[in-house]
């Protein structure tokens, strides 16, 4: 085919539609004229076009365009179904039922009681804790109990109080109470603490306030900030130093200040007011004080008595004129606000108390004997009580009579040490550390043989607090046998005291022992065995010997840092004083809860440099059991402890 | 044997879309389905006949449906359409058509069994052999369904819908020389799978 009948056949289509120009439609003509090749192909092209021309499309039918019309508004209806059909895929579906399921877990998980901090008695730091959770009542019955909350807001709950935490979330905290108890509450920027009453409710944001609740009335008061206090319809803000009373069905809540409280016809009000007063320390309200002394209500008469310690020396004189008081409650207290206040010249007085009818009485008149640091006399009841098949009361009585003294009842107490409850026996532990009655001491060696671990190293502590020097053979046996971690720290430290003291034929053996233990894999033994070591031998060049080499050698940077320390202080006087707070601060940086009791112990020590590393431990730990300890470090009265304290806390609450 | 020009009486009868008008579009575009007959009314023979010759007669029950189907996409697209800005609304409309057939046919050669392709040439041996003229437009049929889908939809397009080259190079998203190339490649190639049809005929125009 020439290359000219190839570019007329190009042409073909263009010439059929009748869009070629002019003079190419000639050409092309011309040329099909002179080539029937080419005539041919467009013959057929052309014949080609009518083939194809004759294929037609039907029509629309007559009802096309209305069910159109239809079907469109059909799916203009349908327009919300795309989504729910989305749920039909089975992907879709699987994954919504995934969906519900993780959800209603975390409902489930989010419903679920919370702990919300720790239980404890008053006054017994290292007692046993229990652990608050939401959602449950925590009740005082017998006994004062305080319930640190994880937040760091303390309550402290009196007798025959109860508590619900109903809920516990980071911007809300809602409580229910009934009964008595002052309440330091946290301050978190947007955060609101709210105490239901069963006649209103309180709102605080950050304050110290006093709670009354009963059936009948809510008295609230405050000690620091503010507080709004709202009844069935109107809300008031209480400020410091004021009080006010929501009954039921009373519509207004009016503040009231403290002073005008004191001459309020209830009485309750009164008491709530004398126990606000004592709170917010004002020291020019004694006057005020001594015209409630003759108040005709026995309940507030005992309050300002128990309220008058605060004064000091001024109120010994009225106290004393209240020790003769017809009612047993407010002599109780008057006797245990002398003790208080440690005023000699009271003491004569107090031993008359001896005689009264009362037990109450002569408890407490007994314990103020204690504490102004003379011979308490004896309580034949309490010996009694001691031997009562009741557990609770054989439990008060122990605790009586530990905090009052004296061999009298050292010979029960011992008894008491085979008693079936733990409890029981851990009392009387802690009463014969107190009395330090050197013929109980043998009977305490069989405890360490005692299955409970808890007993076991409280007997170890109690020893090691006696420096009851025989013991040592026997706590050194509990170091090669297998048992708790808590139990061979425990031993470790008793050796490191009762060590010096100890004039055995093995006591080289037995330092061997404690020698030993530096090396010991477990960094919390390793420790505590580096300080019980140091602090058997003294300053010795053995033990200058050994702190050198592990300074040195040893893989741990606690123990480098720790013997370094001991060595700088080796020549010191009070080398022993020292060693102990280098020893807690060691401890606190292991970060093991094991030695908890040690520092709780430790806080109370003389040395503030010891209380300021027990702070700082405490800190390092990082657990919100141990606010309690901090809120006492932060009242310390060296500066080095309290900031110590704070900066702990900060760490803890954040 | 000379070759008489009455070649152009189809191509007179070339009929050119018109746009819509934008105030029906706008109606459409709130809603208004009444106003949308128009628009069905001005696209129905376009939208049945593309459908009709592309899928070949093959699902002739189903081809109302198809197309309301197809309407129903032009009614939801006519609610985002912004009239007279950009594209013109015939060649959205074409465009919705082609992807629409592309992809109804894809769907159906899933569903089908995969049998073997019409065998054109045993056809054509059954036209020599003399054969109904309604059974030759059915092998004819045939013949264009052994083109690949696009070469098939710019015959349709250019062949039947009388489309410019320009408004099928914006439908298929090619050039319009592409265009204009492979209409004539595809018109040759039909020619050489026509022939025997053409022979018939041949004998009668002449």
């Amino acid at each position: 085919m020439e290359k000219h009948c190839e570019k007329i056949r190009e042409n073909a289509q263009s010439y059929f539609e009748g869009v070629l120009s002019q003079q190419s439609c000639q050409k092309t003509e011309l040329h099909l004229k002179e080539c029937p090749d080419c005539a041919w192909f467009f013959r057929e092209y052309e014949n080609m076009n009518e083939l194809l021309s004759k294929w037609e499309a039907p029509g629309a039918s007559p009802e096309f365009e209305e069910n159109v019309i239809s079907a469109v508004r059909k799916s203009k209806g349908k327009k919300n179904r795309p989504f729910i059909s989305v749920f039909l895929h089975p992907a879709a579906a699987g994954f919504s039922a995934l969906l519900i399921l993780i959800l209603s877990i975390a409902v489930y998980l989010f419903s679920l009681p919370v702990t919300i901090g720790t239980v404890r008695e008053t006054g017994s730091e290292e007692g046993p804790a229990l652990t608050a959770k939401s959602g449950s009542f925590v009740s005082a019955g017998q006994t004062e109990i305080e319930l640190a909350l994880n937040d760091g807001s303390l309550l402290a709950i009196s007798k025959g109080s109860k508590l619900r935490m109903e809920t516990f979330r980071q911007k809300e905290k809602i409580c229910l109470f009934e009964g008595s108890m002052k309440a330091e509450i946290r301050k978190y920027p947007g955060q609101e603490f709210i105490i239901k009453t069963v006649n209103g409710e309180i709102r605080v944001l950050g304050t110290a306030l006093l709670v009354y609740a009963t059936k009948m009335k809510t008295i609230v008061s405050i000690v620091e900030g503010s507080a709004a206090v709202k009844g069935k319809a109107e809300k008031a803000l209480l400020t410091k130093g004021n009080i006010a009373v929501v009954r039921p069905g009373s519509k207004f809540v009016t503040p009231v200040s403290l002073l005008d409280a004191l001459k309020d016809q209830d009485p309750d009000v009164r008491l709530q007011a004398i126990r606000t007063l004592v709170e917010v320390k004002s020291k020019q309200e004694i006057q005020s004080f001594s015209v409630m002394l003759e108040d005709a209500d026995s309940k507030v008469r005992a309050e300002t008595a128990k309220g008058l310690y605060f004064f000091g020396k001024e109120a010994v004189k009225p106290l004393l004129k209240l020790l003769l008081d017809r009612d047993k409650f407010v002599r109780a207290e008057a006797a245990g606000s002398l003790g208080k206040i440690r005023a000699p010249e009271a003491g004569k007085r107090l031993r008359t108390l001896g005689e009264d009818k009362e037990l109450q009485v002569r408890i407490s008149a007994a314990l103020a004997l204690q504490n102004l640091g003379e011979k308490a006399f004896n309580i034949p009841e309490l010996i009694q009580e001691l031997d009562s098949a009741d557990k609770d009361t054989r439990l008060n009585a122990l605790k009586i009579a530990g905090r009052i003294g004296g061999s009298y009842y050292s010979e029960k107490i011992t008894e008491k040490l085979k008693d079936p409850d733990n409890n029981v026996k851990w009392y009387a532990l802690r009463a014969l550390e107190r009395i330090n009655d050197p013929k109980t001491f043998p009977a305490l060696l069989p405890l360490l043989k005692c299955r409970d671990d808890g007993i076991k190293q409280k007997v170890i502590q109690t020893l090691s607090a006696l420096r009851f020097s025989e013991a040592v053979p026997d706590i050194s046996v509990l170091l090669l046998q297998p048992g708790a971690r808590e139990i061979k720290f425990s031993a470790l430290q008793a050796l490191g005291y009762l060590l010096p003291g100890y004039y055995g034929p093995d006591k080289e053996r037995q330092a061997g022992l404690l020698e030993k233990n530096i090396n010991d894999p477990d960094r919390l033994f390793k420790v505590t065995a580096l300080a019980a070591y140091s602090r058997a031998l003294g300053a010795n060049p053995a033990l200058k010997q050994k702190l050198y080499e592990v300074s040195v050698k040893d893989s741990n940077k606690i123990m480098k840092e720790t013997s370094a320390e001991i060595l700088k202080n080796f020549y010191k006087q009070d080398f022993r004083t020292l060693l102990h707070s280098i020893e807690i601060s060691a401890l606190g940086k292991l970060k093991d809860k094991t030695v908890v009791p040690v520092l709780l112990s430790a806080a109370k020590d003389r040395d503030p440099l010891t209380r300021r590393a027990v702070m700082e431990s405490f800190g390092c730990l990082n657990d919100k059991k141990y606010l309690p300890a901090l809120y006492e470090g932060m009242k310390d009265p060296d500066p080095r402890v309290a900031e110590a304290a704070e900066e702990a806390f900060i760490t803890l609450t954040k | 044997m000379f070759y008489t020009l009455n070649i152009q009486n189809s191509f007179q009868k070339r009929k050119i879309m018109e746009e819509i008008s934008r105030d029906v579009l706008l109606k459409v575009k709130k809603g208004n389905i009444e106003a949308f007959r128009a628009v069905v009314r001005h696209y129905q023979g376009f939208v049945l006949s593309v459908l009709y010759r592309f899928l070949a007669g093959k699902y002739s029950e189903e081809l109302e449906n198809m197309a309301q189907d197809i309407f129903i996409k032009i009614f939801s697209f006519t609610k985002s359409y912004e009239p007279g800005k950009g594209v013109k609304f015939s060649a959205c409309v074409y465009n919705i058509v082609r992807s629409y057939c592309f992809n109804e046919l894809r769907i159906k050669r899933l569903e089908a069994e995969p049998a073997g392709g019409f065998d054109v040439y045993g056809g054509v041996e059954d036209i020599e052999n003399g054969i109904l003229a309604g059974e030759l437009l059915q092998r004819f049929e045939k013949c264009i369904e052994t083109l690949p889908d696009d070469q098939r939809m710019i015959i349709i397009l250019k062949e039947y819908e009388k489309l410019s080259y320009e408004t099928i190079g914006e439908c298929l998203n090619l050039p319009v020389n592409i265009i204009k190339m492979k209409f004539n490649r595809i018109k040759v190639k039909l020619k050489g799978l026509l022939w025997p049809y053409l022979k018939e005929d041949h004998g009668k125009t002449l």
